[in-house]
């Protein structure tokens, strides 16, 4: 009976410890370049195709994004500052084994972005976390970023600008209309509550 | 007898019936039946768009210490000094290679980068050295003969198959040794898996500041495009 509890004991003792022995980090990454889908100004915003990338290893793992110029960029292209790439991905919730996800990247350059090509590489590095022994490993996969910035054409107006005069015109647009049609709005107590209404004024 | 006739008769025709229904047209589909429909799912396979590096294990330990001098000579788990070495794996008369690096997806390469080590106290690290002159070098070791100074350190990777070792760098650099061939080239046949079974050579400091007994690092492999 006491071989047979040993037995029993050793089995899960197996179980529990060769998960942890074969564990293993991977990442995945798209293999087509993040490109964006016409010219950037400089001062603008622009939103860059999502990121896929997906969780090769055994256990859960967090995922960092940056941008990284290696061997493989492009010669004749600038290196991406990694400044002008924004994400929304938050590197703190954990993908899990086998899952995949989409990361949302912005592409800002500021005003003072020189004009010309430029190419760098997005990394997407994973890790677990894990503390058993004292070299940890990673892995990380990368694809390349490109895309080209063009001086504002002559009197055109930077996107902040358009959308700021948009704005105005429909905000303009709404007073007018409430003035033009004299809509009235009255208020009436009626008992504790208060009433909101409205009606068109003859 | 008759009667027995007509039934297998029947039988026969139920199931030359059945069998006609079923059988293939000569161009090979099905035979259209009169006011009904058919439906074929074709299934296709595409080549991958991703590439991916898997390593296994996610941790280890180094081990078979050697090096260092007088009282601070290392032992067969602890790193001593002067420029004591450790490995992960062995090389040599019986050779191993614990660390698997698995390569996935469309022909791409792997890089291989080293981070400085931290110790458990979060005090004075030791950053990642090469030896002077070395094309990847960015941090140059400092002590004699090429050998890592205060507070510096070096590891190595070697491979299965592959003569010479290589110095990881912190910046991500073409891992010479995943390539049996030579190289860094990942060129899986029919998109599958290209495997590397690696191991790692750590030379230490020639001193060092901090007091702590356990330092900790991160060696990183990355899938990339072709070179």
């Amino acid at each position: 009976m006491h071989a047979f509890a040993r037995l029993v004991l050793a089995t899960v003792l197996l179980v529990l410890w060769a998960p942890a022995a074969h564990a293993s980090v991977g990442v995945g990454i798209q293999a087509n370049p993040v490109r964006l889908s016409g010219l950037a100004h400089p001062g603008g915003s622009y939103r860059l195709p999502p990121l896929y990338v997906v969780n090769t290893g055994s256990q859960s793992e967090t995922l960092s994004v940056r941008v990284e110029r290696l061997q493989t960029a492009g010669k004749d292209t600038d290196p991406v500052p990694g400044s002008w790439v924004q994400s929304s991905w938050s590197a703190s919730s954990p993908v899990p084994a086998g899952q995949s996800a989409n990361i949302s990247l912005e592409l800002v350059p500021p005003a003072s972005a020189k004009p010309g090509s430029y190419a760098s590489d997005i990394v997407v590095t994973g890790s677990t976390g894990a503390t058993g022994g004292n070299v940890r490993f990673g892995a990380a996969a990368a694809t390349g970023l490109d895309f080209r910035i063009t001086p504002v054409p002559p009197g055109a107006l930077p996107a902040w600008k358009l959308w700021l005069i948009v704005a105005l015109i429909v905000i303009g647009a709404a007073f007018f209309s409430y003035r033009r049609l004299g809509l009235r709005v009255r208020i009436e107590r009626q008992g504790r509550t208060e009433r909101q209404g409205g009606n068109f004024g003859t | 007898m008759g009667r027995s006739a007509i039934l297998v008769i029947a039988g026969l025709a139920v199931i030359l019936l059945i069998f006609s229904r079923h059988a293939p047209s000569s161009d090979g589909q099905a035979a259209a039946v009169a006011g009904g429909s058919g439906t074929t799912t074709a299934h296709l396979k595409v080549v991958p768009t991703i590439r991916s590096v898997t390593v296994s294990p996610g941790t280890v330990t180094f081990g078979n210490c050697t090096g260092g001098s007088g009282y601070t000579n290392s032992t067969s788990n602890t790193l001593g000094y002067p420029n004591g070495s450790c490995t992960v794996g062995a090389i040599g008369v019986n050779e191993q290679f614990p660390i698997t690096v698995t390569y996935t997806g469309i022909p791409g390469s792997v890089d291989v980068s080293g981070s400085d080590a931290v110790p458990a106290d979060s005090g004075t690290e030791w950053t990642l050295c090469s030896p002077p002159g070395s094309p990847h070098g960015q941090n140059a070791c400092a002590g004699a003969q090429g050998l890592p100074g205060d507070d510096q350190y070096m590891v190595m990777n070697f491979a299965e198959a592959v003569q010479n070792a290589e110095v990881l760098t912190v910046t991500p650099a073409c891992d010479q040794e995943f390539d049996s061939h030579g190289g860094c080239a990942a060129t899986p046949q029919e998109f599958q898996h290209q495997v590397q079974h690696e191991g790692l050579l750590l030379t230490g400091p020639r001193a060092w500041d901090d007091h702590s007994t356990s330092w900790t690092m991160t060696v990183t492999w990355t899938a990339v495009g072709p070179d």
